[in-house]
């Protein structure tokens, strides 16, 4: 997994690329200290040139969001596609974070 | 219906006047044309109860055969387990909201490990300032002997004036060792919960691994399962639905095969109309041929004839038939008002 963050106004955006699998929890821990030490209100993980996700990635997701509620911020993911959206459906993690296209 | 023996009289019986051979052979013939007339009317009627009989139990079959196959279809969508019914269209969702639980404890369970690791990372960090802070603890422990050990040497130097100054370092020398050996326990203690928490972090990990190597951290089987399932419940639904509208298609086909059937028993009823109206003509040949028989002397009679004539006419029920014969006795046309047959006369089956 790379990430690259982009920082202004009132939205912090983190772009994954690669695969988010359990072996990325390390690096991923940077990315849930950078939105909670952000001044920004609203995360948006885009997930767009993300190419596979496992469960593990769903929970570093869910994790990421809880944190973020517990920092009064908002998370929200957008651009997923092919099996990386599936997963997301199947997970019904849509119904927990919002997922925009 | 009297039978006729032609100019043999019974015994006991006044003798028969001779006719002639043209009335021999009138009556014959309406005796005849009477018998054939009446076994036919027989037949007739046999053979339409016969056939009533055979459309009606038709009937029965097919809304039997009908019942029938509405009950196999419903078998055949549905399976008995443990004394309850399953319809199997719903069995493709009862699966998928199974495989939609297993999804979330997965999900749950890597949360909460990824969640578990990144507390127990923290930990570690603690620990490791821990850890700092014994070191720094036993450099200035060390600091601290190596000072004992100067103020002893300054005492020894001093001579008796610095006896009490070198018990006090020697009580300082005592101070660090007890020291030394609390930063000790101290490094083993913290060595010990690193080295269990790095046991659990890497027994997460191994059972991150082994799930990976089974295919459950992926989701891959799972996206699979679930697009097979909603194909297999859209194709159950769809083959449900066909099958109701055949059902509905072989339901109507049947309830209109019935309805024919009854129309066509409807129709042989009729039949008795038929008889009625031979059993008319029958009656008016039986009274000629019973006057040309028992009064023979009178057919060149007018009175006599007339007479004959009013009994075949009174005698017969069907207004058309009646007009029929009047028209062909009297020569009068009848100008009788159409009036429906009494139905209740025609003896239905």
């Amino acid at each position: 997994m790379d990430y690259k963050i982009e920082e202004g106004g009132a939205i912090i955006k983190v772009r994954i690329s690669g695969v988010l699998t359990f072996d990325d929890h390390e690096r991923f821990k940077s990315v849930v200290k950078a939105i909670n030490e952000s001044d920004s209100a609203t995360a948006e993980i885009d997930l767009g040139e993300t190419k596979m996700i496992d469960s593990a990635g769903i929970g570093m997701l869910l994790l990421a969001n809880d944190r973020a509620k517990k920092a009064g911020k908002e998370v929200r993911l957008t651009g997923a596609n092919g099996h990386v959206l599936k997963v997301i459906q199947l997970s019904k993690v849509d119904e927990i974070i919002p997922v925009e296209s | 219906m009297t039978g006729y023996a032609l100019n043999q009289p019974e015994v006991g019986m006044p003798p028969v006047p001779t006719r002639s051979p043209f009335a021999r052979l009138l009556l014959g013939a309406l005796g005849t044309a009477e018998n054939v007339l009446a076994e036919t009317t027989r037949d007739v009627e046999d053979q339409t109860q016969r056939l009533s009989g055979l459309f009606t139990s038709l009937t029965e079959n097919s809304a039997e055969q009908t019942e029938r196959l509405g009950e196999l279809l419903a078998q055949i969508t549905t399976v008995d387990h443990n004394g309850q019914s399953f319809d199997l269209v719903t069995l493709p969702r009862i699966l998928q909201e199974s495989l939609q639980e297993v999804t979330e404890r997965i999900l749950v369970l890597s949360k909460q490990g990824v969640a578990l690791i990144y507390s127990l990372d923290e930990i570690l960090e603690e620990i490791d300032e821990v850890a700092s802070c014994i070191g720094e603890i036993e450099a200035i422990n060390r600091q601290t002997r190596l000072l004992s050990l100067n103020a002893q040497i300054e005492a020894g130097r001093a001579g008796a004036a610095g006896v009490g100054f070198q018990v006090v370092s020697m009580e300082m020398q005592s101070l660090s060792r007890r020291i030394d050996a609390l930063s000790g326990r101290m490094r083993e203690s913290v060595g010990k919960v690193t080295g269990s928490i790095r046991e659990v972090i890497g027994s997460i990990r191994n059972e991150y691994q082994e799930l990976s190597e089974i295919g459950a951290m992926d989701l891959s089987s799972q996206v699979d399962a679930k697009e097979q399932l909603e194909v297999l419940l859209n194709a159950l639904v769809e083959r449900n639905n066909e099958i109701q509208r055949e059902l509905g298609n072989s339901t109507d086909a049947s309830r209109r095969m019935a309805n024919e059937i009854h129309d066509v028993v409807m129709a042989m009823q009729f039949q008795d109309r038929m008889k009625q109206r031979t059993e008319a003509v029958i009656g008016a040949f039986d009274q000629i041929v019973s006057f040309m028989g028992d009064h023979d002397d009178l057919a060149m009679d007018e009175t006599s004839c007339e007479a004959l004539t009013a009994s075949i006419l009174g005698s017969i029920t069907l207004s058309d038939v009646r007009r029929e014969f009047q028209r062909s006795l009297t020569g009068a046309e009848v100008s009788e008002p159409d009036q429906p047959d009494d139905m209740s006369n025609i003896e239905l089956f």
